[in-house]
Order: C-alpha cells, then structure tokens, then sequence
C-alpha cells in the first residue's frame, strides 16, 4: 500500500463521487476519457449491483448495506429507509464538518440525509453548467482549505434509454429483441454521450488541481440491457449481469495503486473502501455495514470469494412480471456461477458465468452440484417456498 | 396457552420456541408466554399499518417522482 500517513490517523481528503449512471462495464472500456483514467486507478470491472435500478442501488451503495435490510429494496422503498439505523455515506463526512453537496438525477435516487446541498436534476436542467458551477463552488472551498464530499449525477445514458427506448417499444414489443446489434451501437453513442460530459468534469477538476487533495470516485450504479434478454428492455425486470454488472474507478495515487481486477465484488463493498482508504471507523451505533472493503482484494488478502445478492421490483407494465412495492426476482451470485429465481412462476435459472458470460444456457436442473448450493445461500436473503 | 376464555383461541408453536421465550421473560411484566407473545404481535401489526399508511400518503409523490425520469406514464 502506498500510504503516506499514520495508519490510524483519519485523511482529511476530498471525495468526488462521480456515477456514469446505467453504464455498463463491458462498453467502459470503448469511452475515451473513462479509458485514460483506468491505468493510473484502481478498478474493478466485475461489480454487481444489488438492485438494477438506481433508487435501490443508491441507496445500498450510500449505506454498505442490502436493501432487503436498509428498507430500501424498491423505488416506493424510500419511505422504509431504516434511517436511525443506518449511517449514510454522506453523513460520516458531515460530521467530520465536510461540505456536502449532491447532484441527484432526482430526490427518490440519491439518499437526501447528510448532504447540506442537495440539487434536483429536471429533464430540462443543462447538466453541464450545473457540474460546472458545482465545481467553482469545490475550488472556492478548496482555496479556504474547506473539505467537500461531493456527488455528480451524469444521467444521459438514462435519458437516452426512456425517448429511444421505453417510450418506442413495450417491453414485449420483439422488434426490439430482434436488433441488439442496433441497440448496442445506439448505446454506445449514449455511452460516449456520457463520457464526454465525464471529460468535461475531468478537465476542469484538473484544470483547480482539485485531483490532487482528493479521492475520485466513478462507478455506475447498475448495468443495461441492449435486448439480450427478451422483456428486459432497460433493466429493472430481471437480474441478468447485463443489467446487474457495473464498475468502480478509485483515484488518487497515493492511497489508490494502479490496479485492475475482475474478480467478483458488489457495490455494498463501495462505502467501506472509501472509510478505509480515510481511516475512518465504522461508526458501530448503527447497523453493521454488509459490505466489506476491497482493500482485501488490492492487498491480496482476501481469503475465499465475496458472495452477491441482488433483487428487484419492476413497476407494473414495464416487464413481464411486476410487482412495485416489492421484490419478486432475486439472485445470488459467485465468481462463476449465478441462480436468479423468478417467484411469480416459481422459476430458478442457473448459469454458469466462467463459460457463459452472456446467460444463454440455463443449467438449472441438470444435476450441477452448483445448484443447492446457490438455493441455500439465496435462503439466506429470500424466503423460497 | 390459556384458551379457557372463550375469546381466546390456541396457536402451536415449537415447544423450543416456548421455552426459549419463557428465559426470556422471566423478571419482565409478562407473565405467561401467551402474553408476551400477543404484545410482540400487536406491536408488529401496529408497525406494519403505520407502514401502509405512511406508504399510501407518500406514493403519489414516488409516481410524480417516476414519471419525471420516464418510468410510467
């Protein structure tokens, strides 16, 4: 570990938290500015979100913990939030007397608690000038020796996929299904959309040397669908890696070794990397943090593999089968296997993801020795009758 | 379980359960295993329609909410 300071002395770092929201990890690589930050960062392109769609996964990522235990396991879940029992994120560097400012595609995505700045994106907001004038705000506060925790929502990817998408197809229109090719390109173009609004942040993060005192944070909070799966236009219906995978992207080279992994980690594991990578305590007054530091991963001290749950609650009409309030299709994943189970139909798919990366041969049934095992671990989440 | 007033009626539950809870309530107000568990469980109904109510009050909000990103019409 390159570590400059006294191991139990907290950094007074800056944290710029950036999400490329619905990006997936296998179209990163293609995105020119995305490209040129992972060499000198550590990054993790094997991530799994614990639930495809953004209210859920926020809400677990800004707490360590699941949603089936924060409350927060569909988009009507915010009102559940466990919120005396959970420490957001957020909320461990207000105390610390850090400004918080956070830039949310809309206030039933990010967790509102903690941040004493909290900008609503509308479909009509210039996004651009938005992060442009957040980031003065970050150098004024910079030039006062003012710590910031701050968090830029870049929603295009999402925009994109409602004109171009939802509004252009119902999820069982098989038109869709029958040109991913097209609809991956159309992604791209989205995903490259993104990246240059990334770019932009980038430059001018570089251009006050915020970079510098600080550590960045780029990661998506869920994947999408290019119509590899039938029903599964955006995400939310099932829990396919397609939609599950996303990335995390840690920079600041004196706390951050230029390190790539794909071994398999999940987005809970995001919160406590950050309070390590600053020494900061797990405040133990709240509920214990699900996640667990990929440090172990860096140092090479991890010892057996990271197990991820994941579950969802698609909204009525956008998949084919609906439950809004509560989750109906739940998965467990390993490094090289995955079972989903479908409870309306009572249905398990069981892959193997080392020689299946795309999930096209359901193996469930078929006498893998896999199968129990990945039943009893989902038990662990999921009552299954 | 006392079932000798006719408003009452009998649930099972497993004897280790039973007594697991009876360690448990020794020294507190309850004195029988039925009592405590008609407590816990009145609690658990009482949260769960607070739940609902808050859950009705607010979902018209998460639907603006979700109609703004695109989700629904």
């Amino acid at each position: 570990m390159l570590n400059l300071f006294k191991k139990n002395d907290e950094k007074k770092l800056n944290v710029i938290m950036i999400t490329l929201d619905a990006l997936r990890p296998d179209f990163a690589d293609k995105l020119p500015n995305l490209k040129k930050l992972i060499p000198n960062s550590t990054y993790f392109n094997n991530l799994t979100t614990y639930a495809p769609h953004s209210t859920g996964a926020f809400y677990a990522i800004f707490s360590g913990i699941y949603g089936s235990e924060n409350g927060v396991n569909s988009y009507f879940g915010i009102e559940d939030f466990k919120e005396d029992k959970c420490k957001l994120l957020t909320q461990y560097f207000k105390e610390r007397n850090y400004t918080t400012i956070g830039d949310s595609m809309n206030a039933i995505i990010l967790p509102q608690q903690g941040f004493d700045k909290y900008l609503e994106q509308e479909e009509k907001t210039d996004v651009e000038k938005v992060h442009s004038e957040i980031i003065d705000e970050l150098n004024n506060l910079n030039k006062e020796n003012k710590n910031f925790f701050v968090h830029l929502h870049i929603s295009s990817i999402h925009y994109k996929l409602i004109h171009n998408v939802v509004k252009k197809y119902k999820f069982d229109n098989p038109e869709y299904y029958n040109q991913v090719e097209k609809n991956k390109q159309s992604y791209l173009n989205y995903a490259l959309e993104a990246d240059a609004q990334f770019g932009k942040i980038l430059e001018k993060l570089e251009k006050y040397n915020l970079l510098d005192n600080s550590i960045l944070v780029v990661y998506s909070d869920h994947g999408s669908s290019c119509g590899e799966k039938f029903g599964e236009r955006y995400y939310s219906a099932f829990c396919y890696d397609i939609t599950l995978r996303t990335f995390i992207l840690f920079y600041n080279k004196n706390i951050f070794p230029a390190f790539r992994s794909d071994k398999l980690a999940r987005t809970i594991d995001i919160m406590p990397t950050i309070l390590e990578a600053l020494n900061i305590k797990e405040d133990n007054r709240f509920m214990k943090l699900t996640g667990k530091s990929l440090f172990l991963i860096i140092r090479n001290e991890e010892k057996g593999q990271r197990i991820a749950f994941s579950e969802t609650a698609p909204l009525e009409g956008t998949a084919p089968y609906s439950s809004p309030k509560d989750p109906i299709i739940h998965s467990i994943r390993t490094q090289d296997w995955k079972l989903m189970f479908i409870k309306p139909i009572k249905k398990f798919e069981l892959y193997n993801i080392k020689n299946d990366y795309n999930e096209e041969n359901n193996l469930f049934g078929k006498g893998y020795k896999e199968e129990q095992d990945l039943i009893d671990l989902l038990k662990n989440y999921v009552k299954i009758d | 379980m006392d079932n000798q007033n006719k408003d009452l009626t009998s649930i099972s539950i497993p004897k280790s359960l039973s007594d697991k809870i009876k360690g448990k309530i020794e020294g507190t107000p309850f004195h029988t295993v039925s009592s405590y568990i008609t407590f816990v469980m009145r609690l658990m109904i009482l949260e769960s329609s607070n739940k609902d109510a808050i859950t009705k009050e607010d979902e018209e909000n998460v639907k603006a909410k979700l109609k703004k990103l695109g989700y629904i019409d």
